[in-house]
């Protein structure tokens, strides 16, 4: 990536409201092409960073630059309407007086005589070019969604930023036009970044994640790294199940009470830790001389959860198919084997 | 891999970036300067007549003084405390009535009861003085029965003053407190219903200190209007502030005295609305939940029934039944009555000029209000949104305050131009109407924009950002976008500032240019002269056109009456 100038880059973006600094020192880089997800809890700052990037809010400090131009700086202030990228919003946002095509059309330039082909060619890209003249009002919550998209698309910005734009959807067509979204980003060749609060979809669509909390962001990385490697405890809960299980640093393992596992990284010998584990990492099997006890069993559909006492107020949440059959109140003994190693965090620093 | 990315420390360690690098201009500078035009437009008369409490004249008030201060002082208190007294009791006890309790004709009157918004005061004004004065048709009467020394009170007096207005502007209050009585929710008043109450004692004790800030904002409405009015409180010899400033500029062209009467009308006018504000407390209009259901009415039987409705019935046939006919009346009398059988020339002419000074009123503030409106949806920063609240602020100032600054403001154009050597500054000043139309905008721009904005709702905030990232500059944005769907916005806004500039008297009386007349400076004149039959057909004509927006509030608030 570091061939490439970045499509959109933002500086040290700083945005108060009154004495809360909504966002706090960002720095973020996207590459042509590149999907980033931008996931936190709500009022973490991420919907308006995008409105910093968009151009519809000035920041109070910090640089935006977009496709190598100033757009935003001590001196520069370009305005959201000549900045040329497309955005995606929560509620859609069509102009209902207008029709699909009119919608489409709106961000081509009137005398462009290539303006109908350009409607029909991503109202195709979406897969509605037969909607072309129906009203906002007689689409269904998904076809919505995909003029939208088409809508930002149609004047082929370099960048395309979605402010959560799938979070008033059912789950199941949630995830099928996420799929879709970011097949058709990839074929128009757009970067994107993708706003939400949800981590799974975080996860599945960014190429990287980014993961802010009051407005900073606490860790930019691919989805993997960010899952399996958080940069600390909040990134370690946020993005997934997370217990924090006691033991000892050695080298590049930690030596726990339920068995010693890699870690990432490296804090030094001899330091007291906590090791972060998913339930996926966690085996229980039934054990009457254990001296773990299954304090309760979730049943999560394809698979159910443990929710194990280990003992001195530890607990752990453990994974398993449930052809299992432990139940509550039975005693267990715990492993850890997680396949992979474990990202590991000073005891103290709680 | 990929890089890095976190927050900067040295952005973030103090929490403050450096100060050269902070910077805050506005998002929209052109239109943050336009709405700031606007703003300055409106506030620079008001501003004018404020400035000139800061600098009181010794020799004017020693004037005033001398002359009758004191008694115009003392008959306006008087008539404010009267009206808003006369109209809390008919506005909020009819609401009660029609929202508690089930009689005959119960819902035909719970918006029948708004009518009398259509009759302006200097209308019913004057019917009652023909009604009921001496030559009038009930003293004739009582002469015919009782012999010619039967006693009858003094119809030209403060009290029936006080009875009309009351009359004439108690729909204000019964409009909010409908509202109040309405939106509370049932549960509130069961409980206290369960909780061994009354209906009476419940109507005191939850439901009319729940409906206190609506009452008193109601109240200050309807002192408002008491205080700009100087039409209606001539015909019955009362002396207010307001009329003191008529005849001091009518009569004597006494500018400077003018100025200080309307600087006092402006205190009145910031009393009340610091007194509504206390008495609105911390108080919300809505209770929350905004529950659909609103309080079960009791159904009244037998006598106490048909005296609800005979109640509303009286006050509805005295406010708005009677005059209407009579306004009928004497329209057919004076076509009957000419030979020819047409209409009075002098009508079209009138009706002409009313037409034309309301239409450019409502196109003018309906473009200011549209510039207003857009900024501060497309600015969205504070100081836009500041400003723009600015612009409204005219509706809350009294007709007679804005005329006079509006002339103090011309005065200055005035003499400004003939500085510069152009001599048609005192046509401007005395010969237009361009004074007349600058009063209208200052005082209705908030009606323009009130529509519009509540319009504007229907646009989303992301429609306008969307429309903005498409690269559709902010004149395309309002032009495609804002526009197209606020249509029927527009269309309130015309019709509603249309109406109230037909209907607006003491503004006109002011800044007319010599020699013209609308219908409602026509019906006020023939009214003063006892030309009764002569104001039928004007007045009705004014009746009937402010008839157009009480339908419209009439058909909004039908839909909370099939709630019930």
């Amino acid at each position: 990536m570091s061939a490439t100038q970045p499509v959109l880059r933002a500086e040290r973006l700083v945005k108060r409201y009154g004495d809360v600094a909504a966002v706090d020192g960002v720095t973020v880089d996207v590459a042509p092409g590149e999907l980033l997800a931008l996931v936190g809890p709500s009022g973490c700052g991420k919907s308006t960073l995008l409105r910093l990037v968009a151009g519809l809010t000035p920041p109070d400090a910090g640089r935006v630059m977009i496709a190598g131009r100033e757009m935003a700086g001590p001196s520069t202030w370009v305005p959201a309407e000549r900045r040329g990228v497309g955005m995606v919003f929560q509620d859609h946002a069509l102009f209902p007086h207008l029709d699909v095509s009119g919608n489409v059309a709106f961000g081509l330039a009137k005398r462009d005589p290539g303006r109908h082909e350009r409607v029909s060619e991503v109202l195709d890209l979406v897969g509605l070019g037969e909607m072309g003249g129906r009203y906002p009002h007689e689409l269904s919550g998904g076809e919505v969604q995909r003029v939208a998209l088409a809508r930002a698309l149609a004047p082929a910005p370099a960048v395309v930023l979605f402010d959560e734009p799938f979070s008033d959807l059912d789950r199941n067509l949630r995830i099928r036009l996420r799929d879709d979204v970011v097949a058709v980003l990839r074929a128009a060749g757009a970067a994107g970044v993708f706003v939400t609060h949800d981590q799974e979809e975080a996860l599945a669509v960014g190429d990287r994640v980014g993961v802010l909390r009051s407005g900073r962001i606490e860790q930019i990385a691919a989805p993997q790294t960010v899952f399996h490697a958080p940069a600390n405890r909040f990134v370690a809960t946020f993005m997934g199940e997370a217990d924090f299980l006691p033991g000892q640093r050695v080298g590049t393992s930690v030596k726990t009470q339920w068995g010693e596992v890699p870690v990432v990284g490296d804090l030094g010998d001899g330091h007291d830790v906590d090791v972060t584990v998913r339930p996926d990492d966690v085996h229980v099997v039934p054990d009457p001389a254990g001296d773990a006890r299954v304090r309760r069993v979730e049943f999560r559909g394809s698979f159910v959860v443990y929710h194990v006492d280990l003992g001195d107020g530890v607990t752990v949440r453990s994974m398993a198919s449930h052809v299992e059959p432990v139940g509550p109140g039975e005693r267990v003994s715990v492993r850890l084997e997680p396949g992979h190693a474990l990202a590991a965090f000073p005891a103290d620093a709680a | 891999m990929t890089t890095y990315l976190e927050t900067d420390p040295s952005a973030v360690s103090t929490g403050v970036p450096g100060r050269r690098e902070r910077f805050r201009r506005p998002l929209r500078p052109r239109w943050l300067l336009a709405t700031f035009a606007v703003a300055a437009l409106v506030v620079l008369p008001v501003a004018l007549v404020a400035s000139s409490i800061l600098t009181p004249d010794a020799e004017v008030w020693s004037f005033l003084w001398r002359t009758s201060l004191l008694e115009m002082v003392g008959s306006t208190l008087l008539l404010l405390a009267g009206v808003v007294i006369g109209t809390l009791v008919l506005g909020t006890g009819l609401a009660w009535l029609v929202a508690t309790y089930r009689f005959p004709g119960r819902g035909a009157f719970s918006w029948l009861l708004m009518l009398p918004l259509a009759v302006p005061a200097y209308v019913l004004g004057f019917i009652y003085v023909w009604l009921l004065d001496t030559p009038g048709p009930v003293q004739s009467g009582l002469r015919g029965l009782f012999g010619s020394d039967v006693w009858f009170p003094e119809v030209r007096s403060m009290a029936t003053a006080i009875v009309v207005l009351s009359l004439a502007l108690y729909p204000y209050v019964y409009l909010f407190a409908r509202a109040a009585f309405a939106e509370q929710a049932v549960a509130t008043h069961e409980a206290a219903r369960t909780l061994g109450q009354g209906p009476l004692r419940v109507a005191w004790r939850v439901l009319l200190p729940m409906a206190r800030p609506s009452l008193a904002a109601g109240s200050a409405l309807v002192a408002m209007e008491t205080l700009t009015d100087y039409a209606t409180v001539q015909y019955f010899n009362v002396e207010t502030v307001s009329v003191g400033i008529y005849r001091v500029w009518n009569g004597m062209y006494d500018r400077a005295a003018a100025t200080e009467l309307a600087s006092l009308v402006l205190v009145f006018a910031v009393t009340i609305i610091v007194v509504e504000r206390a008495l609105r407390g911390r108080a919300r209009y809505h209770q929350q939940g905004g529950s659909a259901r609103s309080v079960e009415p009791v159904r009244l039987t037998g006598l106490r029934a048909w005296t609800a409705t005979a109640a509303c019935a009286a006050v509805l046939g005295v406010a708005f039944v009677l005059p209407a006919a009579q306004l009928v009346n004497w329209s057919s009398l004076v076509t009957l009555r000419r030979s020819d059988g047409g209409l009075d020339s002098r009508y079209l002419e009138y009706a002409t000029n009313s037409l034309l000074i309301a239409a450019a009123a409502a196109l003018i503030c309906l473009v200011l209000a549209a510039v207003v409106v857009n900024a501060r949806r497309l600015g969205g920063d504070r100081l836009t949104a500041g400003l723009a609240r600015v612009t409204t602020v005219g509706y809350a100032v009294p007709g007679p305050v804005v005329a006079v600054g509006v002339l103090l403001m011309f005065a200055g154009l005035d003499r400004a131009l003939d500085a510069a050597g152009l001599d048609w500054g005192r046509f401007l000043v005395t010969g237009s109407v361009a004074g007349l139309l600058y009063a209208y905008v200052v005082r209705f721009l908030a009606v323009s924009y009130n529509s519009l904005d509540a319009s504007l709702e229907k646009v989303t905030p992301s429609m306008t950002a969307s429309a903005l990232t498409l690269g559709a500059a902010p004149w395309r944005v309002v032009s495609r976008v804002h526009l197209p769907m606020v249509r029927t916005g527009i269309g309130v806004a015309l019709v509603l500032v249309a109406v109230d500039a037909l209907k607006e008297l003491p503004i006109v009386l002011l800044l007319r240019p010599f020699g013209f007349e609308t219908l409602a400076v026509w019906v006020y004149r023939l009214a003063s002269e006892s030309r009764w039959e002569l104001a039928g057909l004007p007045a009705l004509t004014i009746v009937a056109v402010a008839t157009i927006p009480v339908a419209v509030l009439v058909r909004r608030s039908m839909k909370e009456v099939t709630a019930w």
